[in-house]
């Protein structure tokens, strides 16, 4: 998994933290170029297919499904909502449709 | 912290609206995001209906790829129609509140995130944890 150094100093915290969480290699690029590697320190990386094996077979159980799919890693996504396009910050866009009677 | 979304808490992370500020601190707080797949419809349906810039739907598309998505299996309505005599829910509230239930039994310390007062009103009468 790639990250901007930028963004690595910004969230660092959160960043080491999936690197223990999930085992994953970060490939430090500064301008797209790959200039370090952030590889995590114990074995806790080894077992994450096995977590998601067991973590498959408990939705299983429940008969919900997941399939494991990419990174998904929520560290790389950084929000900024942005206005819409009817210029109204004051609405709960779900709220509304979920009580319009057309919905 | 794992962290379910409802589509009410994941919209607000892409449009700017009453509870963004709320949705952007629950989605940084969370190690691992989990939604149900319905959520998709809800929130493409969302970005429609509020005319959002294609730049947006590019958002989008970067929050979508970083959510573990749950699957229903096909029978699941009979099932929503069951958990939800008891509560009396919008459909959409009650097909996603089931999902998190669910999924609390599969997934330890898992938190709802939501923004419909419905939604958490029930959790919380069903002593789930809320965000």
């Amino acid at each position: 998994m790639k990250v901007k150094v930028g963004d690595l100093k910004t969230h660092l915290s959160r960043y080491l933290r999936t690197v223990d969480e999930t085992g994953l290699t970060l490939e430090v690029c500064v301008r797209d170029e790959t200039v370090a590697y952030l590889v995590p320190a114990n074995a806790k990386g080894a077992s994450v297919q096995d977590a998601d094996r067991k973590l498959r077979q408990h939705l299983s159980d429940v008969n919900l499904r997941w399939d494991p799919a990419g990174s998904a890693l929520v560290a790389e996504f950084n929000p900024h909502p942005v206005m819409a396009g009817d210029g109204r910050p004051d609405v709960v866009t779900t709220d509304a449709m979920r009580s319009a009677s057309n919905w | 912290m794992k962290s379910f979304f409802d589509a009410s808490a994941l919209v607000p992370l892409l449009i700017l609206e009453l509870h963004s500020k709320g949705a952007v601190e629950a989605w940084r707080e969370t190690e691992v995001g989990y939604a149900w797949t319905w959520a998709r419809v809800e929130v493409e349906a969302a970005l429609i209906r509020r005319k959002v810039a294609p730049q947006c739907w590019s958002e989008w598309r970067g929050l979508d790829s970083k959510v573990r998505w749950l699957h229903a299996p096909t029978d699941f309505i009979d099932q929503i129609c069951q958990f939800n005599r008891a509560l009396g829910l919008r459909a959409a509230d009650a097909g996603q509140l089931l999902v998190f239930e669910r999924s609390t039994r599969a997934i330890e310390e898992l938190k709802l995130v939501t923004f419909a007062r419905e939604m958490h009103a029930a959790a919380s009468r069903l002593q789930l944890s809320v965000q």
